[in-house]
C-alpha cells in the first residue's frame, strides 16, 4: 500500500518534466502556427495579429505558466486548428488506438507465447529454427509494407475485407473486427517477432535450471512443466516486454492509422504536428506519458503476483 | 536372496561434443536390494551422477549419443520403457533428491503446490487431500509449523529445510527407490548430520530403498549397508560397508582412505599435510587402454597400462568385496 501510494506521488514530477520537455521542444522546433492558419496570401500584419490572438507573443516563461495553469485546473487547453478544446480531440480518438492497441498486443501474445515456449523446448531443432527465422523475417518487413501487401491481397484482390477506415463496437461486431483485422496483423507481426525472441531466450534460460531437472525427476507431464514450472519463472521479462509494448502502441500506432486511415491518436499527432498546433500536441504527449507511467506500475505490481520474491 | 530391487547391468554411456565424445559410464554394474542403502563414492566427474541421472531417463538425449547395458527395475529395463511409463514411475516409485537445494526447489511455486503436485498426479488425490498430506509429509520431515509453512515458497525457507522439503516431495508417493545425489554436500555439518539421520529413519520407517551417491566417506561409513566405488566412469570396487573400510584393496579406495582426516590421533602427535591423491583424472575422452587409474597409481607396473583389469573377488572367502586391480586382488589371488 505505502509502495502504491509512493508510486503515484512519483508520477508528478515525471509529468513536470515532460512537461518542460515537450513545450520547449515544440517551441524551438521551426515552424509557426500563425503563418500555417493564415494562408499563403495573408500579409504579416495579419499574422502578426493571429500570433496575439493565440498568445505566442507573450514571452516563453509566461506563455509556459500559463498553459500549466490551465492544466492545474483540467484545462488542456483549444486547439489553435479547429478551436475545439485538446482533451475533447483526444478523448474522440481514443477509443479506435486503445482497440487496435488492445487487439494488437492480444494477437501477438496468441501467437508469440507458443511459438516461444515450443522453440526453447525443441531448442536447435528445426522446429526452433524455424520460429527463429520467421521472428527475423517479420521484425525486418516494415509494418507500411505488410500493410499495403495485406490490403492488396485481402481487399483489392480477394474483396473480402474493408481497405481502411474505422467502425466502432457500437455500430455492431462484425464490421467492427472486419476493419480491424488487417490492422491488427500487420502491426502485430513486429510485436509477436519480439515477443517471440525474448519468449524463447527466457524460457531456454529457465529450462535449464535445476527445478526444471527437479520437476522432471517427479515425473511432472510436460503441458504443467513448461505452462506452470517454467512459464512463470520466466514470467518477469515477458511481461515486462508486453507492457512495454502496449505503452507504445497506445502512444498511438502512427504508421498502422495512417496506413488504414484510422482516426486514433497516432493520425492526431501526425496531423497536430504538421500544423504546428500546440496545445495538442502538448496534450497528446502528457496524456501518452500518464498512460507509460500507469502501465509501468501496473507491471510493477505484476511481477509481485509472477515471482513471490519480488515484495514492496 | 530373491532379484535385486534395481539393478544396473553393464551400462555404457557417452556424450558427444565438438571436442569428441566423452566416454561417461564404462561398463558399470550394481544392485540395490528392497530396503537397502547403497553408497556410490567418488570424486567429481567419475559418473556417479550420471548413472543416477540415467536410472531416472533424465539425460537430455542430445549430447547423450550412446546408451546401451540395462537398468532393470522390478526386473523391467528402463532403457526400453516409453516416455509415458517413465513419467509413471518418476517420482512415484523411483524418486531422486538433488545436490542443491537452493536451486532445486521452484522458487515461485509454494512448498505446498510441489509436493501436492506429485499426489495429484500419481495417487490422484483431490487437491484438498494432496494438501492435507502435504502438512503431514512436512511433519514428517520434521518441519516445525507444517500448517503454516506449506504455504510458504522455498525462499522462505533455510537451506536444511528446503532439503527436508525435497525429501518430502520425494517420499510423498512412498517409492520404493530413493536416489540421493549428494543430498548433503551443500549443507553445512550440523545440517548435513540431521539430513542422514532423517533419510535412515525414513528408509526404515518406510522402507524405502536408497541409493546413496557421495564423494563423503564419513556419511558412507554411518549409513552405508554397501559400498561402490568409482573412478573414470567405471566401478573399480565394490564390498559391504565394513569390509571396505578394513580392507581397502583397490589402490584408488585407499586413496581415499587416506586422504581423510583422522579423529583418533592424539592431539599432542604433529599432525603433517594430509597424503593425496596424485594426479588429476583423466579426460573420458577416447577408448580406455588399460586401468584408468595407472598414470595416477604408485603400484602401476607395465600390464596396469596395457590391460583393462577384470573386476574380481579381492580373496575366494568373500566374494561380495571386488576390485578390479591387477596388483592387489589378481597377484593376492595368485599366490
Amino acid at each position: 500500500m505505502y509502495f502504491l501510494i509512493k508510486r503515484i506521488a512519483a508520477v508528478i514530477p515525471v509529468l513536470a518534466v515532460v512537461a518542460v520537455i515537450v513545450f520547449l521542444l515544440l517551441r524551438l522546433s521551426p515552424g509557426d502556427p500563425a503563418v500555417i492558419i493564415a494562408g499563403d496570401s495573408a500579409s504579416a500584419q495579419d499574422i502578426e495579429a493571429i500570433r496575439r490572438s493565440l498568445g505566442l507573443d507573450q514571452p516563453l516563461l509566461g506563455q509556459f505558466f500559463e498553459w500549466i495553469w490551465q492544466l492545474l485546473h483540467g484545462d488542456f487547453g483549444v486547439s489553435i486548428f479547429t478551436g475545439m478544446p485538446v482533451l475533447k480531440l483526444i478523448m474522440q480518438r481514443v477509443e479506435p488506438t486503445l482497440w487496435l492497441a488492445a487487439l494488437t498486443m492480444a494477437f501477438a501474445i496468441v501467437f508469440a507465447l507458443p511459438m516461444g515456449i515450443w522453440a526453447a523446448w525443441k531448442a536447435d531443432t528445426w522446429v526452433d529454427r524455424l520460429v527463429t527465422a520467421l521472428s527475423v523475417i517479420a521484425f525486418s518487413l516494415p509494418v507500411f509494407l505488410i500493410g499495403y501487401a495485406l490490403v492488396y491481397g485481402f481487399s483489392t484482390r480477394l474483396g473480402w475485407l474493408p481497405v481502411q477506415g474505422f467502425k466502432s463496437l457500437a455500430d455492431g461486431a462484425l464490421p467492427f473486427i472486419r476493419h480491424l483485422i488487417l490492422p491488427v496483423v500487420s502491426g502485430g507481426l513486429i510485436y509477436t517477432a519480439l515477443l517471440a525472441r525474448m519468449t524463447r531466450a527466457t524460457m531456454l534460460d529457465v529450462l535449464g535450471e535445476d527445478y526444471i531437472r527437479t520437476a522432471r525427476a517427479k515425473g511432472i507431464l510436460l503441458p504443467r512443466l513448461l505452462l506452470r514450472h517454467a512459464l512463470k519463472n520466466a514470467a518477469v521479462p515477458i511481461v515486462t516486454t508486453i507492457g512495454l509494448g502496449i505503452a507504445m502502441l497506445l502512444g498511438g500506432v502512427m504508421v498502422t492509422e495512417s496506413v488504414f486511415a484510422i482516426p486514433g491518436i497516432g493520425r492526431l499527432t501526425v496531423d497536430s504536428i504538421l500544423r504546428r498546433d500546440y496545445p495538442v500536441i502538448q496534450g497528446i504527449v502528457l496524456v501518452t506519458s500518464l498512460a507509460y507511467v500507469a502501465i509501468n506500475l501496473v507491471i510493477d505490481l505484476l511481477y509481485g503476483l509472477f515471482d513471490p520474491r519480488i515484495r514492496y | 536372496m530373491s532379484t535385486p530391487l534395481l539393478e544396473v547391468t553393464d551400462l555404457h554411456l557417452a556424450f558427444a561434443s565438438r571436442e569428441g565424445v566423452t566416454r561417461a559410464l564404462e561398463g558399470v554394474s550394481w544392485q540395490l536390494n528392497a530396503g537397502e542403502m547403497l553408497g556410490i563414492v567418488g570424486e567429481s566427474g567419475c559418473g556417479k551422477s550420471v548413472t543416477a541421472m540415467a536410472v531416472l531417463r533424465l539425460l537430455p538425449a542430445p549430447p547423450t549419443t550412446h546408451i546401451s547395458g540395462a537398468i532393470r527395475f522390478r526386473g523391467e529395463n528402463l532403457l526400453q520403457a516409453s516416455e509415458a511409463r517413465l513419467q509413471e514411475i518418476r517420482g512415484n516409485e523411483i524418486s531422486m533428491i538433488f545436490q542443491d537445494p537452493m536451486t532445486s526447489v521452484n522458487p515461485v511455486l509454494t512448498i505446498g503446490e510441489q509436493i501436492a503436485e506429485v499426489l495429484m498426479l500419481h495417487q490422484k488425490l483431490a487437491r484438498r487431500a494432496a494438501w492435507a498430506r502435504a502438512v503431514e509429509l512436512l511433519d514428517l520431515v520434521n518441519i516445525p509449523d507444517p500448517q503454516r509453512r506449506v504455504h510458504e515458497y522455498p525462499h522462505q525457507f533455510s537451506g536444511g529445510m528446503r532439503q527436508r522439503a525435497m525429501i518430502a516431495i520425494a517420499l510423498a508417493c512412498k517409492p520404493d527407490v530413493l536416489i540421493a545425489d549428494e543430498p548433503t554436500t551443500a549443507l553445512d555439518v550440523t545440517i548435513q548430520a540431521q539430513i542422514m539421520e532423517l533419510l535412515d529413519r525414513l528408509r526404515r520407517e518406510t522402507g524405502t530403498a536408497i541409493v546413496l551417491i557421495t564423494h563423503d566417506l564419513g556419511v558412507v561409513a554411518e549409513s552405508c549397508d554397501r559400498v561402490v566405488v568409482m573412478y573414470a566412469g567405471a566401478k573399480v570396487e565394490e564390498a559391504a560397508t565394513n569390509e571396505l573400510f578394513a580392507r581397502p584393496s583397490h589402490p584408488y579406495t585407499r586413496g581415499l582412505l587416506d586422504a581423510m582426516p583422522r579423529l583418533d590421533t592424539p592431539l599432542t602427535e604433529p599432525r603433517g599435510r594430509l597424503p593425496e591423491i596424485p594426479g588429476m583424472v583423466p579426460s573420458l575422452r577416447g577408448a580406455a587402454v588399460g586401468c584408468r587409474f595407472a598414470p595416477r597409481c604408485a603400484l602401476a607396473i607395465d600390464r596396469c597400462r596395457s590391460e583393462v583389469p577384470p573386476f574380481a573377488p579381492i580373496d575366494g572367502a568373500n566374494p561380495t568385496h571386488r576390485a578390479a586391480c591387477w596388483r592387489t586382488v589378481c597377484e593376492a589371488i595368485a599366490e
